[in-house]
């Protein structure tokens, strides 16, 4: 079940309401979270739902055992028994395949002939979100920094909460099994601003994102020998925009859902595009995931407690393992290994230059951009041959176009509203949310009937494949 | 009393979980009443202008006979139980001197806005018949099926109903799946994508009940119609399909004819009848071209023309190979937009026209039987 939907339509408002009647009772309303969970998950493929009980409850039982253990030794084997299972189910539904072929392609290099193993295995949705979400309250226990948490069903509804689920942001159990614990902090202005964020996400999931898409980026990139340098350029940008409206749409669809129901989930972007160098970039994108690889993998390899070299070594490893948990595939290693380039020469960068401002601070947001827009060509490609093709059409600085007017007007729109305060709008917002009800479901309805026929197909978020 | 306490419990916490949030749930409500207004308001709006809808129920089947025919025709004509076919209703078992006529089809013969007195296998039999022939027709038509769906109903039927001549008129059902099949499929970003089961879209997946519920509505057809269909004609297009795709149309037409021959049946082919044809292109109706982009989005209109060339192109080269009769239908419809009530679909005299040009063609042929008096031209 998607956010974008028809089906959501009808589920959101149907937990709301179940939800509004046991808020009031600890067990019942964990159970109404956990059932409503596993359906929304089960509605995209029910046999997977059995691998997050399974992730839920060996994260569940080590963190147990854990807790009663002072022994460091036992502790740690416990934490890799954790980590082994977690990983060990995401590399063989993930990456077990690539790195067969992979190792099958190096072999005929070496003259050796290794036929590729291949697990026939559908990718469950959301396994590289909540494996690290689990991931990161074992780790958490182990090092002492949140007690155990005894109840299981909490600790299930935290692993398997619907709205972050299968797209992010990846909580942390130190931010969420509190609010847990505590209950829902239910309000009238926190319903308001979930369902503004709900209708956010979705004006840029289906109005940016997906036409963006569809009236052009997925055109151009299928053939990109057929389109000038030109069309290509804006293609890109267009990808760009269509990226980071898709999944900020997701998160702000979650969050604005966790919020209806009473829970925070911590933001996920603050327009990245804006950034003055790649560093600053990567405190505005995915955030929780950036933060997760932070404290979890870079640090975990010495952060930069050692010699300089040693920091843009863990850098670089810490950005090829995050291309990597994008999805296995030669093309995500480039573009973590692209960012991981550019982390490097960026912390040298900044060490030299002194912050300026003015117009210095617009050419340093628009080269950030570019430098982060190159690397969506390698993350969006679908193969070398297609980047390669790509890359040599727009060294080609042909003219021309083949896009549609509307085409620039939606990449128009998608860069005016990322530059956009929305926090600035809070006084429309109130004003707005001051209207009697009916008006309200004038304009929300009315929003939903424009999704509807701006939907064409049924689009995935594209983060779901990861 | 037990239920009225349980009910009052019940209605109490929801009066409660309602005031945690200032009756801001209601806002569902009034949403959910917004949409079924518009909903209503227009089902009514397309209830007068007869078009059937799900509150107002059929309201477009006025076939211009006296009242009470379209209750008498629901009687006489199928589908009804045990017979699966939308034309006149007959037993299994048929006498020598009948030919049974097999119509392989989609929505233009099932055509549901038609009353089945309008429709061609309807009007193709009652042609024979009354030129003197002894045939019955099944329409053997079902609104979105494709060649292969028609070869499935064909073998699972055929051994039953028995018939002597096995009709294929398909089109845009087809160039449809091979549109998803081929063109779609290229434009989403996926890792793997080698693996392409067209059969797959010969039988879609069932959508679940909340995606049917909302495709029925009055306002999604609508939003279709004109927002879709307007986004989608601005988009990147595709002036042609792959001839990759015109391979696997030719093998699902190659198992048509087998499968016909397997039970029995002569196949005989059809060429695909479009209101526009080349010459008008840039004079399209809006209405035509609404309807072409309202579920595609990826052929152009120059594609469509291109892709029904080529497929009647395809159809005339089979026939041939397979020393199996062609019907060219088109031939019929040149210079005739005004006999379709879309680019597809016919208006009834169309329907009356298809049946005239298949009965000429099958008697031509000599694939039903002698009349029994006199030419069945008079």
């Amino acid at each position: 079940m998607n956010f974008n939907s028809s089906s959501f339509l009808f589920f959101f408002p149907a937990v709301v309401l179940l939800f509004a009647l046991v808020r009031g009772r600890r067990v019942p309303r964990d159970l109404c979270l956990l059932a409503t969970s596993y359906f929304f998950y089960m509605s995209w493929n029910w046999k997977y739902a059995g691998l997050i009980a399974f992730s839920t409850l060996v994260d569940y039982f080590v963190a147990r055992v854990m807790g009663r253990q002072t022994n460091p030794r036992k502790r740690m084997a416990l934490l890799c028994l954790s980590l082994s299972t977690n990983l060990g189910l995401l590399g063989l539904f993930k990456y077990f395949n690539f790195f067969a072929r992979s190792a099958a392609e190096a072999s005929e290099i070496f003259g050796l002939d290794l036929s590729a193993a291949h697990v026939d295995l559908l990718l469950p949705v959301g396994i590289s979100f909540y494996t690290f979400q689990t991931l990161s309250y074992t780790i958490d226990v182990y090092r002492g920094a949140i007690p155990v948490e005894r109840n299981l069903l909490r600790f299930a509804v935290f692993v398997s909460f619907f709205p972050q689920l299968v797209a992010g942001p990846i909580v942390r159990a130190s931010e969420f099994l509190p609010q847990l614990r505590k209950g829902p902090q239910i309000s009238p202005s926190r319903f308001d601003d979930g369902m503004s964020l709900i209708f956010r996400g979705l004006f840029k999931k289906i109005v940016i994102a997906d036409l963006l898409a569809t009236l052009g980026v997925d055109a151009v990139f299928s053939d990109p020998s057929s389109f000038s340098s030109w069309d290509l350029l804006f293609a890109l940008y267009g990808y760009s925009f269509q990226i980071y409206n898709d999944f900020s749409g997701y998160s702000d669809i979650a969050i604005g859902a966790a919020k209806v129901l009473g829970y925070d989930i911590p933001d996920n972007f603050n327009r990245p595009y804006l950034s003055q160098n790649v560093r600053e970039f990567w405190t505005r994108w995915h955030i929780s995931l950036s933060s997760w690889l932070r404290d979890y993998l870079y640090i975990s390899l010495g952060g930069n407690r050692k010699t300089a070299f040693r920091t843009r070594v863990n850098l670089l490893l810490t950005m090829l393992l995050g291309g990597l948990w994008h999805g296995a595939a030669m093309n995500f290693v480039l573009w973590g290994g692209y960012h991981g380039l550019l982390l490097v020469l960026a912390g040298r960068g900044t060490e030299r230059t002194p912050h300026r401002s003015g117009w210095s601070t617009v050419w340093r947001r628009v080269g950030c951009f570019h430098l982060v827009v190159f690397g969506w060509l390698l993350f969006r490609v679908t193969s070398m041959e297609n980047f390669v093709d790509y890359a040599f059409g727009l060294l080609q600085f042909s003219g021309g176009t083949r896009l549609n007017g509307s085409f620039y007007a939606v990449l128009a729109l998608a860069a005016l509203a990322h530059c956009l305060d929305w926090n600035r709008f809070e006084a429309w917002r109130s004003r707005f949310f001051a209207l009697p009800l009916p008006l309200q479901a004038v304009v929300f309805g009315g929003l939903i009937l424009g999704f509807c026929g701006a939907t064409l197909g049924a689009p995935s978020f594209i983060y779901f494949q990861f | 009393m037990l239920l009225t306490g349980q009910s009052f419990c019940i209605l109490n916490a929801i009066w409660g979980g309602a005031q945690v949030f200032q009756n801001r749930l209601w806002l569902f409500f009034w949403i959910a009443l917004f949409l079924s207004t518009v909903e209503v308001g227009l089902e009514y709006r397309a209830h007068l202008r007869g078009w059937d809808s799900p509150v107002f129920g059929r309201a477009g089947l006025s076939d211009g006979d006296e009242s009470g025919s379209a209750a008498q025709a629901a009687r006489i004509y199928g589908p009804a139980p045990g017979f699966p076919f939308r034309s006149r209703i007959v037993g299994a078992e048929k006498d020598r001197e009948t030919t049974r006529i097999w119509i392989a089809s989609a929505s233009y013969a099932q055509d549901e806005y038609q009353p089945p007195t309008k429709i061609f296998p309807v009007r193709l039999e009652e042609q024979l018949t009354d030129s003197g022939h002894s045939v019955q027709v099944l329409n053997a038509s079902q609104a979105g099926w494709g060649v292969q769906a028609n070869i499935d109903m064909l073998q699972d039927l055929a051994p039953i109903w028995s018939p002597d001549v096995a009709i294929l008129y398909q089109g845009s059902a087809d160039i449809g799946q091979l549109i998803s099949a081929y063109l779609a499929a290229e434009e989403i970003q996926t890792v793997e994508d080698d693996e392409r089961d067209l059969n797959d879209d010969a039988t879609p997946a069932r959508p679940n009940w909340t995606v049917r519920f909302v495709e029925s509505t009055t306002v999604y057809s609508i939003l279709k119609g004109y927002v879709s269909a307007r986004i989608a004609k601005t988009r990147v297009l595709s002036d042609e399909l792959p001839p990759e795709a015109f391979e696997t149309l030719e093998k699902r037409v190659v198992a048509f004819i087998a499968a016909a021959r397997a039970v029995g049946a002569v196949p005989v082919l059809s060429t695909f009848a479009t209101s526009h044809h080349r010459k008008d292109l840039g004079n399209f109706p809006s209405s035509v071209t609404t309807m072409l982009f309202k579920y595609n989005l990826h052929l152009s209109l120059l594609g469509w023309v291109d892709t029904v060339e080529k497929f009647n192109r395809l159809m005339a080269e089979v026939a041939q190979e397979y020393d199996v009769l062609l019907i060219d239908v088109d031939a019929a419809f040149a210079d005739a937009p005004q006999l379709f009530r879309d680019y597809i679909h016919f208006a009834p005299e169309g329907h009356d026209r298809v049946a005239v040009t298949l009965a000429n063609g099958l008697q031509k042929a000599a694939l039903v039987p002698l009349p029994r008096t006199g030419d069945w031209a008079e």
